[in-house]
């Protein structure tokens, strides 16, 4: 084993470079969002100590009220939807086909991609008007014309369902990796037993893949939660607050409407409420044997 | 017996091939939309093929100050950039976390690691007033200097360093190998492929990078590639339908996403290896 004083002066060097960089702009950042939340500041002139009045003021304002509701339908739409559907996508291309591996391949490119590049693909996609891809297929075969993300009540939805489009192929791959791993006589002898493929998916592989849906969710809770990129460029959160959801409405509150302690004190408050829920999850994930590696 | 398994091969199928258009579809539309001209975009019925190749997107971003050879200069000099701090700083702080033991090592290990689990968006508030103060504002190496060092990758290169039989660190050391010389000449060439997953991540991760470098950059010329693709998003054109520029989008995207595409087609079994294994998002 290594002896501390032999190699104290590396540890100092080898350490030093990450820790000075953390403490400037990590944990002094972090203590400045604690200040700032208490404080009436507009980015440019001198923070005003105000006490608790951001917090107050936060609930009782409805558009950060909507805006939880909208996050909250946002996670776990999207997080349910692209679960089912990697469930249906994975166990369907567990063949040894060559579509099968094909497959494998081209669901994934959603993810990879980056999520303004992803974003500006759908809305060139469903472009308002006649002259709109998805548009002019929907009225050839008799189902009217859309304004899609400039719909006050189709924004919504369609942004879950760009989001489901996005992270279904990583539920899939997940999925599929998982259910790789499960033994084959345990599938085996369920079938001896006399089990239906339905009754040896529901009772013998789900229970199995439960640790996997505790690994997706709370891997992507946390970015669920605050997704951004994709919304901006979407919709911007709106029409009007249609779709203004969380990271939306913070990133709005500080850098349009200028009041950057109520957006600290609703990050605060938001972050601190999901990373519970996510440490939460990963302690239940070890508890049921996700990493016993 | 045959008859059930042939229709649920046949589902099956299509199923498949349903997901599968549903990803390539959208990417068809994304290249022929960037190819059109604008006139031909907003024709009814739309077009499934260009009539004629244009780079009228590329020019109307130009026309409104942007500039998609610029931006893809500096995505790729910060991806790079900050991969590189990354790779180098955080492969000195893993070794040390790995190798070393030192009071309190566990606690500022999770000090520094946490800062993964956070989301963007609360720190950017205050480095935004940091920036301002240090006169980096609008300013590409204040976009990176906040993540020149990536906790993620201080995590993996630990955990993999970790499985490294230490005999091969303590054989180096008795023939008289510096620290330095370990990690970089004897520990570096045995974790390749840690490497590699640690270049992708880092460099797809910066390329996605979107709400700081929103936040901080304001002149064009700075801009990186997303912000400009969401500047040019909400350009509207003249005209009595107000409508956003779709050529100059989708030209600008596909400027973006290609060099992703093709480095996935590359090395596509690794990638989904590298996501799957940890989780971690671009």
């Amino acid at each position: 084993m290594s002896k501390l004083h032999g190699n104290s002066p590396y540890i100092i060097f080898f350490l030093l470079p990450t820790v000075a960089l953390y403490t400037f702009f990590y944990y002094y950042p972090l203590a400045l969002d604690f200040y700032y939340s208490f404080t009436d500041w507009d980015l440019l002139s001198s923070p005003k100590f105000v006490g608790l009045e951001n917090y107050i003021k936060l609930f009782s304002d409805s558009v950060f009220i909507k805006s939880i509701k909208l996050t909250l339908i946002y996670v776990t739409t999207v997080l349910l939807g692209s679960i089912l559907i990697g469930l249906v996508l994975s166990y369907v291309m567990d063949r040894p086909t060559k579509l099968a591996a094909l497959t494998r391949i081209i669901v994934f490119i959603p993810y990879v991609i980056p999520d303004v590049g992803a974003a500006a693909i759908w809305t060139v996609m469903f472009a308002p008007g006649p002259s709109g891809y998805v548009n002019y297929i929907l009225s050839r075969i008799g189902l009217g014309t859309y304004s899609w993300f400039e719909d006050p009540n189709l924004a919504f939805p369609m942004i879950i369902a760009y989001s489901i489009w996005k992270y279904f192929g990583f539920c899939t791959l997940v999925l599929y990796s998982g259910m790789k791993a499960i033994p084959k006589d345990y599938i085996e002898a369920a079938k001896v037993d006399g089990a239906s493929g339905f009754d040896i998916y529901t009772r013998v592989i789900l229970p199995l893949l439960r640790p996997i849906l505790i690994f997706i969710i709370s891997t992507n809770l946390m970015y669920c939660w605050f997704v951004f990129a994709s919304v901006y460029t979407l919709t911007k959160g709106g029409p009007g607050t249609a779709t203004m959801i969380m990271g939306m409405y913070i990133y709005g509150q500080a850098f349009e409407s200028m009041k950057a302690g109520l957006a600290t004190a609703a990050a605060i408050i938001n972050t601190a409420v999901i990373l519970s829920l996510v440490i939460f999850l990963h302690v239940r994930g070890y508890k049921g044997g996700l990493y016993g590696r | 017996m045959a008859g059930r398994r042939k229709i649920g091969d046949i589902v099956a199928n299509i199923v498949m091939i349903i997901a599968i258009l549903s990803v390539l579809v959208p990417f068809y539309f994304l290249i022929i939309t960037a190819f059109k001209s604008f006139s031909e975009i907003l024709s009814v019925p739309p077009t499934f093929f260009p009539k004629k190749f244009t780079l009228e997107g590329y020019m109307l971003i130009r026309e409104h100050g942007g500039d998609v050879t610029r931006s893809f200069i500096n995505s790729l000099v910060l991806s790079c950039g900050v991969t590189l701090t990354t790779l180098f700083f955080s492969s000195l702080a893993g070794y040390a976390f790995a190798i070393y033991r030192f009071k309190l090592k566990e606690a500022l290990f999770i000090a520094v690691i946490s800062k993964y689990l956070l989301p963007e968006i609360i720190l950017v508030i205050p480095w935004y007033g940091i920036m301002a103060k240090l006169g980096l504002a609008d300013n590409l190496f204040g976009v990176a200097i906040v993540n020149l060092i990536g906790a993620w990758t201080i995590y993996y290169t630990r955990s993999y360093i970790s499985q490294i039989p230490q005999d091969y660190i303590d054989a180096a050391r008795i023939d008289g190998a510096s620290e330095p010389y370990v990690l970089f000449r004897i520990i570096w060439p045995m974790m390749k492929p840690a490497l590699g997953v640690i270049v992708i991540m880092n460099f797809l991760w910066s390329w996605n990078w979107f709400t700081w470098p929103l936040v901080l950059l304001e002149s064009k010329r700075n801009f990186t590639l997303p912000i400009t693709i969401a500047f040019v998003r909400y350009i509207y054109g003249g005209g009595a339908e107000s409508v956003p520029h779709w050529g100059a989008i989708s030209f600008a995207t596909l400027i973006y996403i290609l060099p992703v595409v093709i480095l996935y087609l590359i090395v596509q079994r690794w990638f989904v290896e590298a996501f799957i294994r940890t989780g971690i998002r671009a």
